[in-house]
């Protein structure tokens, strides 16, 4: 028994990476006042693009600064269209995950079943020893090793810095950044941007560390559980962290369960994090509500 | 005038900031007509003047938000172009709007960091301190009262270098006592040598603080630069408005004794409109022939009490009766005669595309029709029977309410609520909002006549020299209660204030 809990939780963490890379992207994009619906196909750009890359390369570090160039790129698209042709978010958030998916298709069939050297996980000398914490924490690859840090990171960026304030600012009151002779909107952008090189890290660390494969539609909408995630996480980082987890352990149960013989039906399995997160959502309602950025409540009001 | 120099210690009296003859046209709205105004060292100049009389278009050319046609802005006595806010920030200018322009969700810090470049909490500390200016560094602003926001935004200016203060409309929404604190820091200020503009329509407040007071009307300067000591109230209302605005009668019977009540509340609870609980256990009763007035900052609650005495909005415990009858929707209230005037008209009671006839009848209780059609003759006649009555001055009865402005919006909501003669029961929030003193003063008049003629008058109003002038009682709110009711005759505005804020009476 207690082996399935470590297995869950060492699967938690494997499976909730990219979820968090994605979902802190998404949290800097809605924390500036924009809600990115693309992040998904951020992901699958990122993914694609990291695979191809690692493949080509034979450096899965090429790779990984791959998806993060092409998960900007396509959020640039977004950018620029909600915040300069100022078009409706949802639905231009919507027709760039289709962009990412189908760009994704037209040319990613090459890399389908291709090969690729990927991240593979690397013990952490003293601290993996440690009794499950080590298994748990430090049997993983590299780039989860950095997530590790991405989040305080962030919270201590948004929270510390002169960036981090003018870009709560953009979330909050425009206006006022413009009083002070800013231009919210470039901040605005910058934060799609740099929103959408992290969900493209998250896809490439998928691709290249987690699935040690590229297949068409491969992020399988941990996208868009990221966007609810910053939602329920109230747009904190660390909770982000935390939900990230959470949805990494609903992803891990079916194999744990199915390793020990268990025969559960695998696609009420593969629906549990959808579940979880509609169950989480209808339990807070419209309470996160009061607790989103200001300019952010005008755009879901 | 001598006075010291706040930064090099040389006595001057060249103004911090001079304005020559400045004009700007807005199409064919002459908002500047040849205006001059100046600051010097060490005093404080009153802005007054009437809605739309060109006070916030001065601000703004001032600021840098406009450029004049014409005429010269000089600061310290060198002629000076002002492109842009922040252009002007750093000639020393700096602006407390109105609506503060401060970030709910960041702390002081954070905010005057926005302007600031690097400042730490310590350093506003010592800033608030040297400004006599109350405020924690580290508190959120959400968390902040109205006067503590102003003051940090009072400091955010400081801190930026302005040496010429603008206070636009500071005490609009403060209570008494956060006057009396601002006005100390308006002192002080004068005192170590900064140049402070309050723009403001209250004379009291201009008698108070004020060292000279400029009167603009439509564009132009008609007091310029005065000593309002050598004015009358009488004299400087006249600059204002272009004529003589007669006072209320000061002496009116009292309500009759004993009468039944026509609105009571007992135990009223009501949530807000963001789900929280924003009425409290009030209990209040108006009767016929009886104006009572609502006091409180804004929030506390007023709204919805006007609506739930209206039956807008259900009452989560307790009961509303008008005149002994239960009001548990706005079929109720409208059959037991009540009419209000509403806190919000533009997004509560108006169908911005229909016309001001439209509206007229909308309100009636019974719609003339000739046969299965609306009688549209009639409404209209009656239209200008009530406008003839009421004597508010609408817009053209063909005009869509989209087309107006709000002063306009609110004389039609005035005209229909105040214009109907068997109304037991008036409830009017904020009636003289955006309305000039005239109307202003023609519409404490109508709801005093709806009082001679026996309804019962509620009046929630910010401003507490309306209530102590028209009142019979004043009821305070704070936070969601009834802290107290007090009479308004003899009224103390410090004991009004204190209950405004929550302290005990």
């Amino acid at each position: 028994m207690s082996d399935l809990v470590v297995d869950v939780l060492t699967g938690a963490v494997r499976g909730g990476t990219a979820i968090m890379f994605a979902a802190l992207g998404e949290t800097l994009a809605e924390r500036a006042g924009v809600v990115n619906l693309g992040t998904e196909g951020s992901m699958l750009v990122g993914a694609l693009a990291g695979y191809a890359v690692a493949a080509e390369t034979g450096t899965p570090w090429a790779g990984l600064a791959a998806g993060l160039v092409a998960g900007g790129l396509l959020a640039l698209v977004h950018a620029v269209m909600v915040v300069w042709r100022r078009a409706d978010q949802f639905a231009t958030g919507l027709t760039v995950m289709f962009l990412g998916l189908g760009l994704t298709s037209l040319f990613g069939a090459a890399y389908v079943g291709r090969a690729a050297p990927g991240f593979d996980p690397v013990a952490v000398p003293l601290l993996s020893d440690l009794p499950v914490l080590g298994e748990v924490l430090f049997h993983h690859d590299p780039v989860t090793y950095l997530s590790f840090a991405a989040a305080p990171l962030m919270w201590w960026w948004l929270r510390g810095t002169r960036g981090g304030l003018l870009l709560r600012t953009a979330g909050e009151r425009a206006d006022v950044l413009h009083v002070h002779g800013y231009r919210p909107g470039l901040i605005r952008g910058a934060a799609v941007v740099a929103g959408g090189a992290l969900a493209g890290v998250g896809g490439a660390q998928l691709a290249t560390a987690y699935a040690h494969a590229w297949f068409e539609g491969m992020t399988a909408g941990r996208g868009f559980i990221a966007v609810a995630l910053v939602i329920f996480a109230v747009w904190r980082p660390l909770w982000v962290m935390a939900g990230s987890y959470l949805f990494g352990a609903a992803l891990a149960l079916a194999p744990a369960l199915q390793a020990r013989g268990l025969s559960l039906n695998q696609f009420a399995l593969d629906a549990l994090p959808f579940l979880i997160t509609l169950a989480i959502l209808a339990i807070l309602g419209r309470r996160t509500l009061r607790a989103a950025p200001e300019e952010l409540r005008r755009v879901f009001t | 005038m001598t006075l010291t120099d706040p930064r090099t210690g040389a006595k001057t009296d060249i103004p911090l900031l001079a304005v020559r003859g400045l004009t700007r046209r807005f199409g064919e709205v002459l908002a500047n007509d040849a205006v001059d105004f100046d600051v010097r060292p060490g005093e404080v100049h009153a802005l007054v003047g009437e809605n739309g009389a060109g006070k916030s278009t001065l601000l703004k050319l001032v600021y840098g938000v406009h450029r004049p046609d014409s005429g010269d802005i000089s600061v310290e006595g060198s002629p000076v172009t002002v492109g842009s806010p922040a252009q002007a920030r750093s000639l020393g200018i700096g602006m407390v709007f109105q609506d503060l322009r401060l970030v709910p969700a960041l702390s002081v810090t954070e905010n005057i960091a926005l302007a600031v470049r690097g400042v730490k909490a310590r350093m506003i500390a010592d800033a608030a301190a040297e400004h006599g200016l109350a405020v924690d560094p580290q508190a959120r602003v959400s968390h902040l009262s109205i006067g503590e926001r102003q003051r940090a935004e009072i400091l955010k200016v400081l801190m930026t270098g302005s040496r010429i203060v603008i206070l636009d409309e500071p005490t609009s929404v403060l209570a008494p006592q956060e006057v009396t604190a601002l006005f100390a820091v308006v002192e002080r200020l004068r005192a170590t040598g900064y140049g402070v503009v309050i723009v403001t329509h209250k004379l009291n407040e201009v008698r108070a603080i004020a060292d000279r007071v400029t009167v603009l009307r439509g564009g132009r300067v008609i007091l310029g630069g005065v000593d309002p000591g050598n004015y009358t109230d009488a004299e400087l209302v006249e600059a204002m408005v272009g004529r003589a605005v007669p006072s209320l009668p000061s002496e009116r019977p009292a309500p009759p004794d004993g009468a039944a009540a026509v609105l009571a509340l007992r135990g009223v609870s009501a949530y807000g409109e963001s789900g929280v609980i924003r009425l409290k256990d009030v209990t209040l009763e108006v009767r016929p022939g009886e104006l009572v007035g609502v006091a409180g900052v804004a929030g506390s609650g007023q709204r919805e009490l006007c609506e739930v005495a209206c039956g807008l909005r259900p009452a989560s415990s307790g009961v509303v009766t008008v005149a002994g009858v239960e009001v548990t929707g706005p079929r109720q209230a409208l059959a037991g005669g009540v009419c209000d005037v509403p806190e919000d008209p533009l997004a509560d009671a108006v169908v911005p595309g229909l016309t001001i006839v439209e509206h007229m009848a909308l309100g009636l209780p019974k719609v003339p029709r000739r046969r299965a059609n609306v009688d549209w003759a009639d409404v209209r006649r009656i239209t200008t029977e009530l406008e003839e009555r009421v004597g508010l001055q609408m817009a053209a009865g063909h005009r869509k309410v989209a087309e107006l402005s709000g002063g306009n919006v609110q004389r039609v909501m005035l005209t229909r609520a105040l214009g109907r003669g068997d109304s037991v029961l008036v409830v009017a929030a904020y009636p003289s909002r955006g309305l000039d003193i005239a109307t202003t003063r023609r519409t404490q008049e109508l709801l005093l006549e709806r009082r001679a003629a026996g309804a019962a008058v509620l009046v929630v109003s910010e401003d507490l020299d309306e209530l102590i002038s028209i009142s019979d009682r004043i009821a305070v709110m704070h936070d969601g209660h009834l802290a107290g009711i007090v009479p308004a005759r003899g009224a103390d505005r410090q004991e009004i204030g204190s209950l405004m804020l929550g302290g005990a009476r």
